[in-house]
């Protein structure tokens, strides 16, 4: 008899082949898994590696302009009278927050006498 | 499902595994017409319910099963299609581990006889029939799997059965499910 559905038996040894499969799968999801983690890691690893360390508001070494004077060992004052003999002038620094002066004074008449006071 | 606690584990997998097996096999058999084909896409159908299993539902993972299985051998289907027409695939032949030469040839013979009449069913047919012949799921589930009415399963199984005896004369149907 011509039967369209006889039935077949299937292959043994199905189970253990699906079973071998789920278990190379999982381990690449495993290790796949793992690459990321230790990925993500270094990641942060190297974020915080290059992160700068916290410096102060006044760095002489910020602004290369700042770093040809010397430092001064007390308060730079102009006195109300010094017109010719001092000078300020602003440093842009990128931040509004943060604003630098260079202020410049000297005992010696040169100033005055390149810029006399009206 | 077995499992009472909602879950799909391992367990829950393999006790599936050997409800649907044999009636997975045979639906498949007759889509692709190679023994290991159909295997390897029972395997693959397993390592699928295996990889979505949070998302499976212990009461509709058989219809789910089917579906998969049915989707992969149409896929495969295609792709052998386009490797026959270039030239890269023949059809297989018919699966036998008969020793008997006369008896393989004869079985052989049937065989080809079947699968063309098989094969001469449109798809929509073909799930039908062959789902109802051998899944032992009722016409709603069969309707969930292939996604048409209970009584659209009904009707196309009618008319399966009708194209399958115009060419197998000495074939009568198993009762309906």
């Amino acid at each position: 008899m011509t039967d369209p559905f006889r039935r077949l038996e299937p292959p043994k040894g199905g189970w253990a082949a699906t079973r071998e499969r789920i278990i190379v799968y999982e381990r690449r999801r495993f290790r796949v898994l793992a690459a990321m983690a230790t990925a993500s890691l270094i990641a942060v690893i190297v974020v915080l590696a290059d992160r700068p360390a916290e410096q102060p508001a006044i760095d002489r070494g910020v602004h290369p302009d700042l770093a040809m004077l010397e430092p001064v060992a007390e308060p730079v004052r102009i006195a109300p009278d010094s017109r010719g003999h001092a000078g300020v002038l602003r440093v842009e620094t990128g931040s509004p927050d943060v604003i630098f002066y260079h202020v410049m004074a000297t005992d010696a008449p040169q100033l005055a006498e390149a810029h006399p006071s009206p | 499902m077995p499992d009472t606690d909602n879950t799909f584990d391992e367990v829950a997998l393999e006790l599936l595994y050997g409800k649907l097996e044999a009636p997975l096999y045979n639906v498949l058999y007759r889509w692709v017409w190679d023994g290991n084909e159909a295997r390897d896409i029972i395997q693959e159908t397993f390592l699928r319910l295996w990889k979505m299993q949070s998302r499976v539902r212990p009461e509709t993972v058989e219809p789910l099963a089917y579906k998969i299985a049915l989707n992969l051998a149409r896929k495969r289907l295609r792709r052998k299609k386009i490797l026959s027409w270039v030239g890269l695939e023949g059809r297989p032949p018919p699966e036998s581990d008969r020793p008997d030469p006369e008896q393989v040839m004869r079985q052989e013979e049937r065989d080809e006889v079947v699968r063309a009449a098989v094969e001469s069913l449109a798809p929509k047919y073909r799930d039908v029939i062959l789902l109802s012949e051998f899944s032992e799921m009722t016409y709603d589930a069969i309707a969930e799997v292939l996604d048409i009415k209970p009584g659209t399963v009904a009707s196309r199984r009618h008319t399966a059965i009708k194209m399958l005896r115009d060419k197998l004369t000495d074939w009568s149907p198993k009762e309906e499910p």
